[in-house]
């Protein structure tokens, strides 16, 4: 059995979940300059989504979130809960692959056909989640230390061409845009932080995990924060609002002289390390509900016929780019479903099994635990 | 197995990085001997069909390359009920590529400014995959778009690439004009607030006797002023250093100002400033009942040259130089902003001051902005520092008669 993740690649993989799939779809278009509002206004909802999250580890030990589910609802319900959540990492491998690769096509390989960049996503993505969480979470530091660094540059270089004029004014988009901007931003990229239950039997369950899943939270905000004040202050609001890949059409105006310039390939660049991290993770989670509802042996080998199928699913789900973006508004509904709705129901489920637990224990053992409780902490400590 | 681990680790690098290269890389990469380069296009309205465009690229000719002579140019026509289609077409009866990587400006006639076709030629270089957001957009003061590019002047240079170094150092120099790039016309157009200025040229006759070769010389001459879509008028070359000054931070350029002698001939000598730096900010109170704006520039100089009677630059005498030249650029701007109100025409970025500072009364007001900005009270306020004097102190004084 290998050792558990460490917090420090914990938070790096929770980075990746939250950073990867933002990238293409960007902020809503609507928000503007308030973008920077509702970002800031999503942690409010997502402290509790991430005491839940530590909750449901804390409570059940040991477990990843498809075990929670048939430990908390029992055999019928919780399979049905691992089959809705497999569903949405299932569907998330293919809605992730179909954008990057439609964002690969339209700014980089225009005549390259589609199928070939979704299938090198694919084979990337699926060599890197065979080799385990472990690998991918190593993955994870690499690139998302190269993200942060590449971010620094940019956001250095592209200063000059920044005016600040164009954040202003603020708040004038009205409470009900910036509100559902905070819904979308906390259902994409940050809803996706909860798949990391599904690893969550390699996480370590310590004092430090709400903080760990916190941090990495807190520092996709200011990444967030930066990308998307850098983009409404180069781009000016009117054009943020039209633009498809707002970042990348941002940084593509960026030119310092006449020797610098054309940078954007290096937030391509970023792009696909990201996009094969987040492919993995989710071609993961799908592998392991799919072994727990037919209590397969091992989930590796599970990915590459589940890969495949989503990789189908992924050539043709959407007619074009557009449909992508309308998507999105539904996926912001639709994500409620696994991403706060299986988990609550699992919490439920588990406290209500934990409370029936503790009530049932004889009384008297009770007693008995809570005086070698209190005797062993009188006890001299051993110098 | 020490040995497998390291060849295992060595071919997973090189799929990493073959991966990471196929997908940054570029598939549809071709040579120089396999494409056309672009450096510039000219849209006019077809002459046949005004609803048709004639769009004609200037191609850079890459067969004198390696003698180390400067590229030459020659020019294409292509036709289309869409700029997009002329451009396809003109791609087809090539025999190698169009390129537009290297796309540096893009004119239009005049005619096509004034049709308000301005948003369809917009939106086709916006949406392109292959043109830069960032090329320049100008205006032909010339019969045609087409006739800017077919003067071969500057021994035969391609014309864009000298259109785009003026463009270029455009923010270095009062005596340039303003540069919009295609993003900040598409934006400043669907913002429906303060009118997009686009920079005009011609050719003008070349009086420099240092320089016989060209009868004929390229320069900025004035901005077109677009209201919605259309241009309807434009303004002076003559009043665009002063447009310059209230609407950009410039890093160079040059102000005169006159002095009233005391004793010398005639009644003004002049002070010739050096502008190293000049900032400006467009401030609006939103207590007042009426519109007030405040119209701030600031601007770091030295002297270049001075000419009057004055005894001694001395400290306290650049300080009445300074408010000397401040009063008079103040009445330069405040003659232009005053001639722009009566024609209610904002050049000048007010209707984005108001929209950034107070929203709502934007919002309340924004469908008679015209008339508002006509009746809004405008103060210029305008500071010199005068940061040296040049490598002189004292200077030639003039006997009087």
């Amino acid at each position: 059995m290998k050792e558990k993740l460490s917090y420090k690649n914990t938070f790096f993989l929770c980075m990746v979940c939250i950073i990867s799939s933002n990238m293409i779809v960007g902020f809503p278009p609507d928000l503007g300059q308030d973008v920077w509002i509702s970002i800031l206004l999503s942690i409010i909802p997502l402290i509790p989504l991430t005491l839940l999250r530590t909750r449901m580890m804390k409570i059940m030990p040991e477990m990843n979130l498809y075990d929670m589910a048939i430990y908390s609802l029992g055999k019928i319900a919780g399979k049905i809960a691992c089959i809705i959540f497999g569903l949405y990492c299932f569907f998330m491998i293919s809605i992730v692959t179909y954008s990057f690769s439609e964002f690969i096509h339209l700014t980089t390989l225009y005549k390259t056909p589609r199928y070939l960049i979704i299938f090198m996503f694919f084979f990337a993505s699926l060599y890197l989640a065979t080799k385990g969480v472990h690998t991918i979470s190593k993955w994870s530091v690499i690139i998302i230390s190269v993200s942060i660094v590449m971010l620094t540059i940019i956001t250095a270089i592209s200063l000059p061409k920044i005016d600040f004029n164009n954040l202003l004014p603020i708040g004038s988009k009205g409470p009900k845009i910036i509100l559902n901007g905070v819904h979308r931003i906390v259902a994409l990229p940050f809803g996706e932080i909860i798949v990391l239950l599904t690893v969550a039997e390699k996480l370590q369950n310590g004092k430090k995990n709400f903080k760990v899943q916190m941090g990495s939270i807190l520092l996709g905000v200011l990444y967030f924060l930066v990308i998307s004040l850098r983009a409404c202050a180069i781009l000016t609001p009117e054009l943020f609002k039209t633009v498809i890949f707002q970042n990348y059409k941002a940084v593509s105006m960026i030119k310092v002289s006449d020797f610098f310039e054309r940078i954007e390939s290096l937030v391509t660049f970023v792009y696909i390390l990201t996009c094969i991290g987040n492919i993995a993770v989710f071609m993961t989670a799908t592998a392991k509900s799919v072994k727990k509802v037919f209590n397969f042996d091992d989930y590796k080998s599970l990915l590459l016929p589940l890969g495949a199928i989503a990789l189908a699913i992924a050539i043709s789900p959407f007619h074009d780019i557009v449909q992508v973006f309308e998507f999105v508004h539904i996926y912001d509904w639709f994500s409620m479903l696994p991403q706060i709705g299986v988990p609550l129901a699992i919490w439920i489920g588990a406290e209500i099994k934990q409370r029936k637990k503790n009530n049932s224990i004889n009384p008297l053992a009770k007693i008995q635990s809570e005086i070698d409780a209190l005797e062993n902490s009188s006890l001299p400590q051993k110098s | 197995m020490q040995e497998d681990f390291k060849l295992k680790k060595l071919i997973l690098t090189f799929f990493g990085f073959f991966i990471i290269l196929i997908f940054s890389g570029c598939q549809d990469y071709r040579g120089l001997d396999e494409i056309t380069i672009v450096a510039g296009i000219a849209i006019d309205q077809s002459e046949k069909n005004p609803n048709m465009f004639d769009v004609t690229f200037e191609i850079v000719d890459n067969d004198n390359a390696d003698s180390g002579d400067q590229p030459s140019s020659h020019l294409i026509t292509s036709h289309g009920s869409s700029v997009f289609e002329a451009m396809m077409k003109a791609n087809t009866h090539q025999e190698r590529q169009l390129y537009f990587g290297n796309t540096e400006v893009v004119v239009i006639s005049e005619k096509i400014a004034e049709s308000g076709a301005l948003v369809e030629v917009l939106d086709t270089f916006l949406r392109d995959y292959y043109i830069r957001d960032t090329v320049f957009l100008i205006i032909s003061k010339e019969n045609t778009a087409r006739e800017i590019f077919e003067h071969k002047i500057y021994n035969n240079k391609v014309v864009s690439f000298i259109l785009k170094n003026t463009m270029a150092d455009a923010d270095s120099t009062t005596e340039s004009t303003h540069r919009v790039p295609v993003y900040r016309a598409y934006s400043q157009v669907i913002s429906d607030r303060s009118l997009l200025t686009l920079p005009a040229f011609k050719f003008f006759d070349n009086e420099s006797e240092d320089d016989e070769s060209n009868d004929i010389i390229l320069m900025p001459d004035g901005v077109g002023i677009f209201e919605d879509t259309k241009m309807t008028s434009y303004l002076e070359q003559s009043d665009i250093p002063t447009y310059l000054m209230s609407t950009e931070d410039l890093n160079g350029g040059n102000f005169v100002a006159f002095i009233e002698k005391k004793k010398s001939i005639g009644d003004f000598s002049t002070i010739s400033l050096a502008i190293d730096k000049t900032t400006r900010k467009i401030t609006f109170k939103p207590d007042e009942d009426e519109l007030v704006f405040y119209v701030d520039i600031y601007l770091e100089t030295a002297i270049l040259a001075l000419s009057s009677d004055i005894e001694d630059t001395n400290h306290l005498l650049l300080e009445d130089l300074s408010i000397l030249c401040a009063e008079q650029l103040n009445e330069k701007v405040g003659n232009l902003i005053g001639n722009m109100q009566k024609e209610k025409k904002d050049i000048f970025g007010f209707a984005d001051a108001l929209y950034r500072k107070d929203f709502k009364r934007w919002e309340k007001i924004k469908d008679n902005w015209d008339e508002e900005f006509s009746k809004a009270k405008i103060i210029v306020r305008t500071k010199f520092l005068i940061q040296d004097t040049g490598m002189i102190n004292a200077f030639y004084q003039v006997e009087e008669g």
